[in-house]
């Protein structure tokens, strides 16, 4: 198990140069994954805005 | 080392519901009828002295989520002690945060969170129709009413907006995805989380025929094809987490994944334990063989024993359906505790496999009409 992945992730070229998904949720979750890390305010993640699990 | 992401800290043993699906209080483990019913003072305090001491060695952020029971139960006081000790112990970086049922969320209790900086996060599973048919209280009057008064006091806070960080709903199988889904976005809930309900292979999840039986999975898919359609959506994490692995990103979601995850509990008495979803799996499933305290040992030499270290190391999945299995990298073999079985102890897929795989499927079909697909 890796416990911080640093592995390249590839895109389908045609995706990365459509940056008008006309899907919102896929949109948002493409630029977040492009980015290595959530970025938007309000989202989970495991230093913030935690619950049990 | 071990590093720890997260600490639950359990400020009240008792709750003020009665949910039928708890794993606290309804699936065989009495731990908490033996503990005190609120943390003290002084086990606050050194809970706050270990904990700077554990961010102080390990350098890395964690938070603090305070639960229980109902955590609110310490008392508004008591409470207020709670937030201005850790958040003096602790740096900015360490998130404080609140899991509440909603009913003790007084003006109060909020302008507390606001001062201190703690995230609210509130147990709500849908409209009232869906909600109030497992969560009860002691009397068993309905709750719905009562959680929504908490949301809206919170909302109408001036730093309402910041503090409320989402909403987390149990399945719930006979309800319509699409209904439940609007109703929580009705909210103004920035996120919401769905949890299955618990079991595992000796005791299956309620609603669930069989382990290869689908009924979350397609509920999941369902609420999925909503999510996708919805042009404003609030987040939905556990899809979002799910739907980012399956486009070659990461996870923060105990459970999916395979990012390692460190979790640490402290228990009212001050006493450490494993994560506490674990009691659903057998009575004292959730305790270490040593009684570690924050009241006598160090948090770093616990994360650092071979008996932490099996503990941590046993959220990895080890049953060779799993192993080898092309969807583990999403699924991660689902949460340890919905492995179990008496025979096989935590040596089995997740009772939640077959709905798993199904919600995966879906998903990639959705993911495969944009090529995103990693």
């Amino acid at each position: 198990m890796d416990n911080n992945p640093s592995h390249e992730t590839s895109y389908p070229t045609e995706v990365e140069s459509d940056v008008k998904l006309d899907n919102v949720t896929l949109a948002r979750l493409l630029e977040e994954v492009r980015n290595g890390e959530t970025v938007q305010p309000n989202a989970y993640n495991r230093q913030h805005n935690r619950h049990n699990r | 080392m071990i590093t720890i992401d997260t600490v639950l800290v359990k400020l009240a043993s008792r709750c003020n519901l009665d949910c039928t699906y708890c794993y606290v209080y309804h699936m065989g483990d009495d731990a908490w009828r033996s503990q005190p019913g609120k943390m003290s003072a002084s086990v606050v305090d050194a809970t706050a002295g270990r904990l700077q001491k554990l961010y102080a060695e390990q350098k890395h952020s964690f938070s603090v989520v305070f639960h229980g029971g109902e955590p609110l139960l310490i008392g508004e006081k008591r409470f207020e002690n709670v937030c201005r000790t850790l958040r003096t112990a602790l740096p900015a970086s360490c998130g404080l945060h609140l899991q509440t049922n909603g009913l003790l969320l007084s003006d109060t209790v909020i302008g507390i969170c606001a001062d201190h900086d703690v995230g609210i996060s509130i147990s709500l599973d849908g409209p009232a129709t869906v909600h109030d048919k497992n969560r009860s209280d002691r009397v068993g009057m309905p709750s719905h009413n009562r959680v929504m008064s908490g949301i809206r006091r919170l909302q109408e806070h001036p730093a309402g907006a910041s503090l409320f960080a989402g909403v987390l709903a149990v399945v719930e199988l006979d309800s319509d995805p699409a209904e439940v889904y609007a109703f929580l976005k009705s909210t103004g809930a920035p996120s919401v989380d769905f949890l299955y309900r618990d079991g595992n292979h000796d005791v299956l999840p309620i609603g669930k025929a069989s382990p290869v039986s689908t009924e979350y999975g397609d509920w999941m898919g369902r609420l999925l094809k909503v999510y996708l359609s919805d042009s404003t959506p609030i987040r939905i994490r556990v899809l979002d987490d799910m739907l980012k692995l399956l486009m070659g990103g990461q996870a923060r979601k105990e459970g999916v994944g395979l990012s390692a995850y460190g979790i640490l509990v402290i228990d009212t008495d001050g006493s450490v334990n494993k994560n506490d979803t674990l009691k659903s799996a057998f009575a004292a499933g959730d305790r270490f063989e040593k009684r570690w305290s924050v009241l006598t040992d160090d948090l770093n030499q616990i994360v650092s024993s071979a008996e932490f270290e099996a503990y941590h190391e046993s959220q990895r999945p080890s049953c060779v359906t799993c192993l080898a299995c092309s969807d583990l990298n999403i699924c991660g073999g689902g949460m340890p505790t919905h492995r179990w079985s008496r025979e096989n102890g935590f040596g089995n897929t997740s009772v939640f496999c077959a709905d798993q795989r199904r919600l995966i499927s879906l998903m990639r079909d959705h993911l495969v009409r944009y090529d995103l697909v990693a």
